[in-house]
C-alpha cells in the first residue's frame, strides 16, 4: 500500500460511502477498506428457485442461528457466524445481524428514513434520563436536507415536533378503506398516524447512490475483502498513523498509513476495532480515556405483530384494493407533554393492510386451518411496535478473552438486556394498538408484547457515544474523538440516544457533516 | 470497482436488444396495421394477475387463409400440427417476490403502452420500458398509487 491516501475510510455503508461522497468530491483522496467483497447486485437480487436450494430455503443449520432475517435464498449475503462468532450471557441472547460486502446493510435495509427530533437529542432536558446530545434538530437540519433529495425520501410533512418535516417526495396516495378507518379510529385515542416514510428507487444503498460519484473523481480506492484487524497509533502523540488489516481470502497482512481515519464500520465493529486496538497510550482501547467506550448499547426493541385483527368485509377473499392494502406509521406520541405513564420515552408502529395472518395464530389444525385461512386470506391488519431502548452504562460490549475469529481477531462479548421502562413500553403499545384495531371494527385476532431479542431489529446504537463531556462520552460533536483528534466515527455507535426511529438516516447526516468539518479543519491546518 | 458500479449502472438503462423469436412476428402489422386489440391475442383469464400467450389456434383463425404461403406460417401452421407451444422468448418478467396484477393496472386505466412501449409501431420487440423498482415506484406516485412495501411485496413476519 504505497499510495499516500489523505483519509483512510473504513466501511463503506451508510457512514463509509458518505464519508467518501463528500470527502472525494472535495478533492480528498480516499482508501476505503471494505471487509466483505464487492456486491454482485445480479446474483444477489435473483432469487433461485426452491428446488435447486439443498434445505429447501430454510438454511444449512448453523450458518446464521441469529440472523432470522437470512434465508437459504439469500444467504450468500450476511457474514457466516462460523467465522464470525461472538458471545453473550447464556440467558441473555443477542442477534447480531452483520453484512460484509460493498454497500454494507444499505444493500438491505428497509429504507424507513425519519429524522431524529429534539425529544432525542435533547433527552435528558426532557424527561432527566441519560445524556443530551451535543448537537440538536437546528445544527443537524441543513444536512438532513441534503440527504433526503439523494436517497429520495417519500413521506408526508405533518410538522409535528416529534417527527420533524424533511425535503420529501410527497405521498400524496390513497389510503384504502380500512386504513381510512384505523387513522380515524388511532385519532379518538389521541394517536397520531401518517404515512410510511422511506427512501425510494430500484436500489437506495450506498453502492448506487454515494460511492460512483466518490469513484467518479478519481480520488477514491476501495479495497474489497480488507479486514481491519487493528488501527496503529504514533507512541509520542498518540494519534492515528496506520491501519492493519487482513486480505479475507489469503489472510494475509497488510498496513497502510493513516492521516485521518474515519471509521464506519457498523455500531459494533467499529467499537470492537477500538476496543482491540490498545497501546501504551491508550490501554483500555483506542479514544477510551473516559472508559465509556463499549458502554451505553441499545437499540429499539420491536415486537413483531403487536396485534394482527381481522377486516370483516374482507374474509372470504372479499377485500378488494379499495378496502384493503397500504400501510402507515405512527409516531412517538407516550410522554411528549405529561408523564402519567409507568415508563419514559416512547415508541412508534408501522401498520399494514391486506396480508395474511400467520397459521400459528389460527387455532385449527388440518383442513379446518386450511378453510380459515382460506377465508382470511388477504383480510388481516397489523400493527408492529418499534421502542425506544434506555442507553444503560450496564449494556456493554466487551472483548472476549479467549473466542477469535476466522481471521485471528478477538471477538465481542455482548450484554444487553431490556428493563421494565421497555417492558411496560411494549405493553402499552399493545393495548393501545389493540384498542384502535377495536374502535375500527377490525377483529382482533392477536396481541402480545413479546419483543424479538436485543440486536434482531438491526437498530444496534451507541457503544462510542458523542458527548459534551470527555469524562462521559467518547466523541466530540463533530463525530471527533475526544481524545485522538484524527479519528473519526460515524456510524449508529456514536448515538447518544436513539428514538423509535430508523437510525440510517442520522448516520448519513451526521457523516456529511462530520466529514464537511474535516474538510474545513484542515484548511485551516486544525485537524 | 468503478468499472463494475459503471456497469452495473448501464445494464440499468442500457436498452435490451431484441431477441431472435422462433417466428419473426410483427406486432406493428397486426397491433398497428390491422388494429387488433391487445386483449384480442393476449387473454387477462382469472384472477387477472397474467396477461395470456395466444395458443396456435388463435393464429390459425385467421392464417390458415392468410398468408399461408409463408415460410413462417408453415412453420407456424407445424407448430399447431404438432399440438405443441411456440417457444417464444419472454421479453418482460416481474421477479417472483411482486405481486403484480395485469387486471388491477388496466382496471386502474392503465395502458399496454405504459408498461410496454409502443409495441403496435414495432416490428420487433425489445424491452423498451424498465421494469426495475424504481420505474414502478414513479409510476405509482405520479397516479397516487400506494407505494408502501406490502403494496406489492409479501409483509415479511
Amino acid at each position: 500500500m504505497a499510495k499516500d491516501y489523505d483519509v483512510v475510510i473504513v466501511g463503506s455503508g451508510a457512514s463509509g460511502g458518505m464519508a467518501a461522497y463528500i470527502l472525494c468530491k472535495a478533492g480528498v483522496k480516499c482508501l476505503m477498506l471494505e471487509a466483505g467483497p464487492m456486491a454482485d447486485l445480479d446474483r444477489h437480487k435473483t432469487l433461485k428457485a426452491v428446488y435447486e436450494l439443498p434445505y429447501r430455503g430454510f438454511n444449512k443449520p448453523g450458518r446464521f442461528p441469529h440472523i432470522t432475517q437470512a434465508s437459504e435464498f439469500d444467504a450468500n449475503m450476511w457474514i457466516d457466524e462460523k467465522a464470525n462468532p461472538y458471545s453473550y450471557p447464556e440467558n441473555d441472547p443477542y442477534y447480531w445481524v452483520r453484512i460484509r460486502m460493498v454497500g454494507g446493510k444499505t444493500l438491505r435495509w428497509g429504507r424507513a428514513s425519519w429524522r431524529l427530533s429534539n425529544y432525542e437529542f435533547k433527552c435528558k432536558d426532557h424527561d432527566g434520563f441519560g445524556e443530551n446530545w451535543p448537537v440538536d434538530l437546528a445544527e443537524l437540519s441543513p444536512f438532513y436536507d441534503r440527504v433526503e433529495p439523494i436517497f429520495k425520501v417519500s413521506g408526508r410533512n405533518e410538522g409535528w415536533a416529534q417527527m420533524p418535516d424533511g425535503k420529501l417526495i410527497l405521498d400524496d396516495s390513497r389510503d384504502s378503506t380500512s386504513i381510512e378507518r384505523f387513522k380515524a379510529a388511532a385519532a379518538k385515542l389521541g394517536v397520531p398516524t401518517s404515512k410510511p416514510r422511506r427512501s425510494t428507487g430500484t436500489l437506495a444503498s450506498s453502492v448506487n447512490l454515494l460511492l460512483p460519484e466518490a469513484l467518479a473523481t478519481g480520488n477514491l480506492t476501495i479495497v474489497p475483502n480488507a479486514i481491519v484487524r487493528e488501527i496503529g497509533v504514533d507512541s509520542n502523540t498518540g494519534l492515528v498513523n496506520a491501519v492493519h488489516f487482513l486480505d479475507r481470502r489469503s489472510k494475509r497482512e497488510f498496513s497502510v498509513p493513516a492521516k485521518y481515519l474515519m471509521l464506519g464500520a457498523s455500531t459494533l465493529e467499529s467499537t470492537r476495532l477500538m476496543l482491540n486496538s490498545r497501546s501504551r497510550i491508550h490501554p483500555n482501547g483506542l479514544a477510551n480515556s473516559s472508559g465509556v467506550l463499549g458502554h451505553y448499547l441499545f437499540d429499539q426493541f420491536y415486537v413483531k405483530n403487536t396485534v394482527v385483527a381481522i377486516v370483516p368485509e374482507a374474509r372470504g377473499g372479499k377485500g378488494p384494493r379499495t378496502l384493503m392494502g397500504g400501510a402507515g406509521y405512527i409516531p412517538r406520541f407516550t410522554n411528549l407533554k405529561h408523564t402519567d405513564l409507568n415508563f419514559i420515552r416512547g415508541y412508534a408502529y408501522d401498520f399494514h393492510s391486506g396480508g395474511t395472518p400467520n397459521a400459528e395464530l389460527i387455532p385449527a389444525y388440518g383442513e379446518q386451518l386450511v378453510k380459515q385461512l382460506a377465508d382470511l386470506q388477504g383480510a388481516a391488519f397489523s400493527m408492529t411496535t418499534m421502542g425506544e431502548g434506555l442507553p444503560r452504562y450496564e449494556n456493554k460490549v466487551s472483548i472476549h478473552p479467549a473466542l477469535k475469529d476466522a481471521w485471528g481477531i478477538p471477538c465481542l462479548h455482548i450484554e444487553q438486556k431490556y428493563t421494565d421502562n421497555e417492558f411496560n413500553m411494549a405493553k402499552h403499545a399493545m393495548e393501545t394498538g389493540a384498542a384502535a384495531m377495536e374502535g375500527a371494527g377490525f377483529e382482533v385476532l392477536a396481541k402480545h408484547w413479546e419483543m424479538v431479542p436485543p440486536g434482531e431489529s438491526i437498530h444496534e446504537l451507541g457503544t462510542c457515544r458523542m458527548g459534551a463531556d470527555p469524562k462521559k462520552s467518547v466523541l466530540n460533536k463533530w463525530n471527533q474523538a475526544h481524545d485522538v483528534k484524527n479519528l473519526f466515527v460515524l456510524d449508529g455507535s456514536s448515538f447518544a440516544s436513539g428514538g423509535a426511529q430508523n437510525p440510517t438516516l442520522t448516520i448519513l447526516a451526521l457523516t456529511m457533516r462530520a466529514s464537511e468539518y474535516l474538510i474545513a479543519q484542515r484548511k485551516k491546518g486544525s485537524v | 470497482m468503478r468499472n463494475a458500479v459503471l456497469v452495473i449502472g448501464a445494464l440499468c438503462v442500457m436498452a435490451q436488444i431484441a431477441p431472435r423469436q422462433p417466428i419473426p412476428y410483427s406486432h406493428k402489422i397486426h397491433a398497428g396495421d390491422q388494429k387488433l386489440a391487445c386483449k384480442f391475442c393476449h387473454e387477462n383469464k382469472d384472477p387477472g394477475e397474467l396477461m395470456g400467450i395466444p395458443e396456435t389456434a388463435k393464429c390459425m383463425g385467421c392464417h390458415t387463409a392468410v398468408k399461408k404461403d409463408s415460410p413462417h406460417i408453415a412453420k407456424l401452421t407445424e407448430f399447431h400440427a404438432q399440438q405443441r407451444k411456440v417457444p417464444w422468448i419472454r421479453i418482460y418478467q416481474i421477479p417472483s417476490y411482486v405481486f403484480f396484477s395485469h387486471k388491477a393496472h388496466i382496471e386502474a386505466k392503465n395502458t399496454c403502452a405504459d408498461c410496454h412501449g409502443p409495441v403496435a409501431e414495432r416490428e420487433t420487440l425489445r424491452k423498451e420500458v424498465s421494469t426495475a423498482m424504481g420505474t414502478c415506484m414513479e409510476c405509482h406516485r405520479a397516479k397516487k398509487a400506494p407505494n408502501d412495501c406490502t403494496f406489492c411485496h409479501e409483509a415479511r413476519n
